[in-house]
Order: C-alpha cells, then structure tokens, then sequence
C-alpha cells in the first residue's frame, strides 16, 4: 500500500470531518459532536466501498457538506431507478444530514 | 487531500478522527485477533487499526495470496483473466497491524486464545471471526474434495475458477452444461444466475448448440425478472431453468460416469457445475459459534457471537438475512464492526444505524443489473421496505451498460477499500 493508498482510506472512511463551520441546526446542536460523527461514520460505512477517490462512480472527496445534502436529498426526491435512487429511498432527512456532515468537505 | 503524506494523515487521525473525542483511547491497548483474510476481515483489520491506534491487531489467513470471488464469473466466459481476481495479502504499511501467515485452528473462549495449526497460541482481548464459507462434503451424495476436480463448484475463486473455465473450452459444441443451486442460503444468491448469463454468452458465440440447465433447490431466485427477460432476448432459449417443484433438485451425483441425480431424473452432461450446499467456514464450527443451521448467530448492532462473548462474526458466516452474503455486505458490516468496537472498547454504548447492500451481476460481459438492499440492525436485521430493489426489467442498452461500468469500478474501489 503507497501512501496514497492509506491517505485515501483514512480519507474515505475515517477522518473527513474536523471543526465544521457549516450552519447548525436544532438537531446538530441536540447531539455533541462526538456522538455526531459517530453517527456520521456508521451510516458511510454503505458509501466508501464504492466511492474512492478516482471512482468514475463519483469521488465524494471534493464535494462540500451541502452539496453532498443536496444529492442526496435529490436522489430520494426523484423518482429515478438507477442504485442510488433505490438506496436513498431508505434514508431519512437526519440520516442524510449525517453523512453529509462526516463526508462533505469543510472550509477548513 | 489525497496528497497527505502518511504522516500527516497519522498525524491528522490523532488531532481530528475518532482518537481525540474519546479520552479513554490513549489508555488501553487491547490485542486484536482477526481471523480470515477476506473481505470481512481484511476491511475490519485494517479499519479497526486506524481508528484505534492503541490496538495491537493481528489478523491470520494462511494464504497470501486471495482470490477475490466477485466477478469470477467472467473468468468463466473468458472475459477477464484469473489473474485479475489474485489480490497479494500485505497489511504491513499499517503499523499497528500485524500479519501471521497460518490458519487458527481452534479458539479457547474461556482462555481467549487462538491455536494455529503449528500448535503455537495468540491471546486476545477481543477476537474476530470472517471465515466465510466451506463446502459440505457429501450433502449432495457422492459430492466430495474428489469429484470437485472433474465437477467443480467453483464457488471459492482460484483452480475451481479455473478448472470450470477450461472444461467450457474444451466442451464440444453440442454438449449439455448443468448448474446446480443448492437452497438457500447460500453465498452471493444472484451468482448462479449470472454465471448462466455468461456461459451462454460464450456459447452463443463459440458453441451455439449447446444448452444450459440449471437445476434449482429452490422456487425463486435472486432478480428473476430480469434475468428471465435477459435470457429471453440475448440466448433464446438456450438457458433452461427447473424449480424444486419441477424436479431441480440434485441430491447424487457420480463421478466416475459424470451422472447427476434428481428424484425422478438422470442426466449426462458434458459440463457438471455443481455449487453444493455450504455453511460457515470450518474454525467458526471448531470454535462453536455456529448453531444447528450451519451459521452463526450475532448481535445485529455489534455483531459479536450469541453463543461466545467478546467474539466477532462478519461476513458470509453470520445469520444477518435479510442482508445478503455477498463481498459487499462483508465490507461494510467490517467498519461498522470496527466503529461499534472502537466505542466498546471505549465504555461508549455501541449507536443503531442503517446499512445498506448493493449487488451487480453481469446479463452479459458488457450489460449488467443490479439490486439493493437498505437494512436497519434495531433489535434484528431487517429491510427498510421504501428503499431498495431491482433494476428495472425492460431498461436501455445505455442503463445496462452503465450498470456493468458501475459493477468494475465497484470491484476496483472494494476490493482497495479492503486489501488496501
């Protein structure tokens, strides 16, 4: 494994979140952080076996935690049959606020 | 950021990952034990190192070198090489995690060790279980190590790929190639399936006159629908399918005279891919983490054994139905593992969560389809029923194709995510 490699499971699966400055919501201030991106990590866990970096199926590093909400949110939205259409239907509004703010990309 | 160098990421782990939010980490450094090299395990070692650096991991698999299954299918029909399935077992750029080239023979829970087979012992806080399957010798009658050489399941990847690919080209046109499906559950419920698929294909091209049965201990199967419609417009009729209920179960098999057995048939094929009944890998018997089913039962938050404590069963091995055993669901049940053992072992209690299955199987080497799962582990496994399904039955050759593109790149990024 390069150091390339394990940057990018470190990255996928483990430590994209830190000090987030995006706006915090009821339900983010109801939790600590911690407890927050616990969450976060286990509801990825599904995501990372498929997207990695250079995935032609969409390397999620670049995406910031909005838009991340936002295709998800659209995916479930939508009435499409592609996988993750099928997938997204099973998960609520929380769930994808979750993801979003383990995986998406902060400011920092 | 994928430019970090290792150290900056490690160093990034401790000021940001899950290391800096629970102070109990830096005080422990419980010992390990994976045991199995698969995609369960492999992704749970490696996973479970870098979110709990003060572990002492040690994971155990006697080989080397693994052959992945998914996609195996295509080695079959000649359309990939076995040696794109190999996957070279190398887990030392991890510092914390260390690699023991040997097989566990047994497992003392009350001592908590772990016996190799040269008879040396490795003790555990926390031991790890990801044996996937074995085959059960004679459940089929007749069936054994023997005549799997001139009858191959292949159904572990590797010489049984290997021998079935060679049997198919040396086939002449014409013959008879029979699949048998063992009931459910077995390993990767769309597999047999999309092995037909690819058969055919083959012979389409290079033995038009040959047919594919598949003999069926069960009365339906993975995405039938569409492999039906597929089967319908790219072979003909080319592929037959028996049900149970249509005399599809094999029950004896012949070697010598290459016979297959149902209850009111016999037949001769040219071609016997019989994939027998299988159960959890040998060591989770040994070790007695199986029930009277064959596989082991788990907790379906944290995925430790309801028969021994402080041991983990992933992957293929487990009692985790809905959820398929398939490469996927051994990957991502792995970091969940990993995540919920982190907390334990961190007196945090272990958080419910939603997980998810995806599966693509090839209809031929270019098109494929694919079906989800979306699963909560509250209490039991269980599909979440507003989620999830198939790809639809009538699609676009472009949605098809797009699957199969989808279907390679996922076994590029799992089997990275696992083997590294």
């Amino acid at each position: 494994m390069t150091d390339l490699n394990l940057a990018t499971v470190v990255l996928t699966s483990i430590i994209l979140f830190s000090c987030t400055q995006s706006p915090s919501t009821e339900f983010k201030d109801s939790i600590s952080k911690g407890e927050l991106h616990n969450k976060g990590a286990l509801l990825s866990a599904s995501c990372s076996g498929c997207h990695a970096p250079n995935s032609i199926v969409g390397d999620l590093d670049n995406l910031t935690q909005e838009q991340l909400r936002d295709l998800m949110t659209s995916y479930k939205e939508d009435n499409g049959t592609t996988v993750m259409h099928r997938l997204m239907n099973g998960y609520s509004d929380q769930d994808i606020f979750l993801i979003s703010e383990y995986l998406g990309k902060t400011d920092e | 950021m994928s430019r970090l160098s290792r150290r900056t990421v490690l160093s990034g782990l401790g000021a940001f990952g899950f290391t800096s939010k629970w102070p109990t980490f830096a005080q422990s450094s419980p010992k390990i034990v994976v045991v199995g090299g698969g995609f369960g395990g492999s992704t749970f070692a490696r996973h479970i190192s870098l979110l709990y650096p003060k572990a002492e991991v040690t994971i155990v698999d006697p080989s080397a070198t693994y052959f992945a299954c998914p996609l195996s299918n295509l080695v079959i029909a000649g359309e990939r090489k076995l040696n794109q399935q190999e996957i070279q077992r190398s887990y030392n750029q991890i510092l914390n995690l260390t690699y023991v080239q040997s097989a566990a023979q047994k497992i003392d829970a009350n001592k908590k060790l772990v016996t190799l087979v040269d008879q040396s012992t490795i003790s555990y806080d926390k031991l790890v279980v990801s044996p996937g399957v074995d085959i059960k010798w004679n459940a089929i009658e007749g069936y054994d190590r023997n005549s799997s050489k001139t009858m191959p399941h292949a159904w572990k990847s590797g010489e049984q790929t290997q021998l079935l690919r060679n049997a198919l080209t040396e086939m002449e046109d014409g013959g008879l190639i029979i699949i048998s499906v063992p009931r459910a559950p077995f390993r990767c419920p769309p597999g047999p399936y999309e092995r037909a698929s690819l058969m055919a294909y083959y012979l389409r091209h290079n033995k038009p006159k040959s047919k594919i049965l598949i003999l069926d201990a069960n009365e339906k199967f993975s995405k039938q629908p569409q492999f039906t419609h597929e089967w319908k417009q790219n072979y003909g009729s080319l592929i037959e399918w028996k049900s149970n209920a249509h005399d599809g179960t094999v029950n004896r098999i012949h070697s010598q005279s290459k016979t297959v057995f149902t209850d009111f048939e016999r037949y001769k094929p040219a071609i016997a891919n019989i994939i027998p009944p299988h159960e959890a890998g040998e060591i989770a018997q040994r070790g007695g983490l199986t029930d009277g089913t064959g596989w082991c039962p788990i907790n379906s938050l944290t995925f430790e054994s309801k028969l021994k404590k402080d041991i983990y069963v992933l992957g293929d091995a487990t009692i985790a139905a809905p959820m398929p055993k398939s490469a996927f669901s051994a990957n991502m049940q792995a970091k969940i593992c990993a995540v919920q053992l982190a907390r334990n072992l961190s007196g945090l209690e272990e958080n419910e969560t939603v997980l998810a299955n995806t599966c693509y199987s090839f209809v031929s080497p270019g098109s494929a389809i694919s079906i989800v799962g979306v699963y909560s582990n509250k209490n039991a496994f269980s599909s979440i029923e507003s989620a999830g399904g198939v790809s639809p039955i009538i699609a676009t050759d472009y949605d098809r194709r797009a699957e199969a593109r989808q279907a390679n790149s996922w076994f590029s990024t799992i089997t990275f995510d696992a083997f590294g």
